[in-house]
């Protein structure tokens, strides 16, 4: 089954045996409401967290404003506005030689261009690429897996804030922590699930 | 698209310490991929430098480092092959068409890295000239590696991987142990195997 953000989010409800059900973030019930605030960063703290491979995305960077980066950086990239987490600085297709290669060292980093703070990535790559996480990925492209870790995540603080349960918070959040460490196990380039999972 | 790739060979390294994933891409930026990435290239040199792999011998002409005179007692100094990982020996040139020497004498030369250039050369010093060089020469190409080679490529990366990947794991040293198992007695076979017709009696100063 394809998951929706109403799908998602009633899992949830259900982790937590809520009566309630939405049709959508903005369908105006308490439980749409209290889900409304936490999506959102759930759904970013957990993609950034485990790096799946249907997050993955990669994208030429561009040269930032800044007139002279920082030492010992040759250049500064602007930091992709829908970069969760920066992955790996690569090479172009072509411009590097595919039987020797060789690491590339970047940092992310902080600047101020034109008066404006600005996030960057500083690297001595020319023609920079990036292999990032994006926050770009609906919830048609994940997979079982990451959707279930996304559920059990958001049920923790829908219990506090629909139920006032601390106990059941605590217990589900726990649970959400098992279901995240498969979501890794169980990813695309995973040839194997290890055992206990 | 060629086998094996740089690909294959980390994903061989992968699955010999129990790692469960594989990856598509050295620049994929996964955690593999990573340290990977940052071993590939080292442990390869290694290899060839420690290891008398034949496929990996490279022989040359000299060539005279424009320039530069050479400190005494040398007569020649030529510019290092920015390939060159090991001098096995250099023989009297030319390269080819010389008539095999029927009495072969011992060749003197040294690796000597040149500080009066801005920025300074690796170069090799030599009486001889012409002058051939016979190297451990860097094959970057995975193509071109012999079975005994790749074996031993795969195991001593699996250990650095080993450790790269398994930290705190009460495992690490058994996989890894295993994995430098593994290139010993690659190399060990390969060794077996260097080339029997060593032309002259190289000897480095």
């Amino acid at each position: 089954m394809v998951a929706t953000v109403a799908s998602v989010v009633n899992t949830a409800l259900e982790l937590i045996a809520s009566q309630a059900q939405i049709t959508a973030l903005n369908d105006g019930s308490p439980a749409a409401n209290a889900a409304t605030v936490i999506y959102a960063p759930v759904v970013q703290l957990l993609l950034r967290e485990l790096d799946p491979d249907f997050a993955r995305f990669t994208a030429t960077l561009a040269l930032s404003a800044a007139p002279l980066p920082p030492p010992p950086w040759t250049y500064e990239y602007l930091y992709p506005a829908n970069c969760l987490r920066l992955r790996q600085v690569r090479p172009a297709a072509g411009s590097y030689d595919v039987n020797d290669p060789k690491p590339i060292r970047s940092n992310v980093a902080f600047d101020t261009i034109s008066a404006v703070a600005t996030k960057v990535i500083l690297t001595n790559q020319v023609n920079a690429l990036a292999v990032y996480t994006t926050s770009d990925v609906l919830e048609a492209q994940w997979d079982a897996v990451f959707a279930e870790a996304v559920s059990r995540r958001l049920a923790n603080p829908l219990a506090m804030a629909l139920s006032g349960r601390p106990d059941f918070a605590d217990k589900v959040l726990e649970q959400a922590a098992r279901v995240a460490s498969t979501v890794e196990a169980t990813d695309d380039s995973s040839i194997t699930v290890p055992e206990g999972n | 698209m060629a086998f094996p790739a740089v690909e294959d060979l980390c994903n061989m390294a992968l699955d010999s310490i129990g790692y469960t994933r594989h990856i598509a891409d050295i620049y994929e930026g996964s955690a593999a991929a990573r340290v990977c990435l940052a071993y590939y290239g080292q442990t390869r040199d290694e290899l060839l430098v420690e290891g008398e792999w034949p496929f990996a011998l490279r022989e040359v002409a000299l060539i005279a480092l424009a320039g530069q005179t050479p400190p005494t007692p040398w007569t020649f100094e030529y510019a290092y092959p920015a390939d060159c990982l090991r001098i096995r020996y250099v023989r009297p040139g030319p390269l080819t068409g010389a008539a095999r020497s029927t009495n072969p004498l011992p060749v003197l030369f040294r690796p000597w890295n040149d500080q009066r250039p801005n920025p300074p050369v690796q170069a090799i010093l030599c009486d001889l000239s012409p002058a051939v060089l016979i190297y451990q020469g860097q094959i970057t190409d995975p193509t071109t590696w012999t079975p005994e080679f790749i074996r031993a490529f795969v195991g001593s990366l699996a250990k650095k991987l080993a450790f790269g990947l398994f930290k705190g794991d009460n495992i690490i040293k058994d996989r890894a142990m295993l994995a430098e198992q593994d290139a010993q007695k690659a190399m060990s076979v390969d060794s077996m195997a260097a080339p029997q017709d060593t032309p002259v009696n190289g000897q480095q100063r």
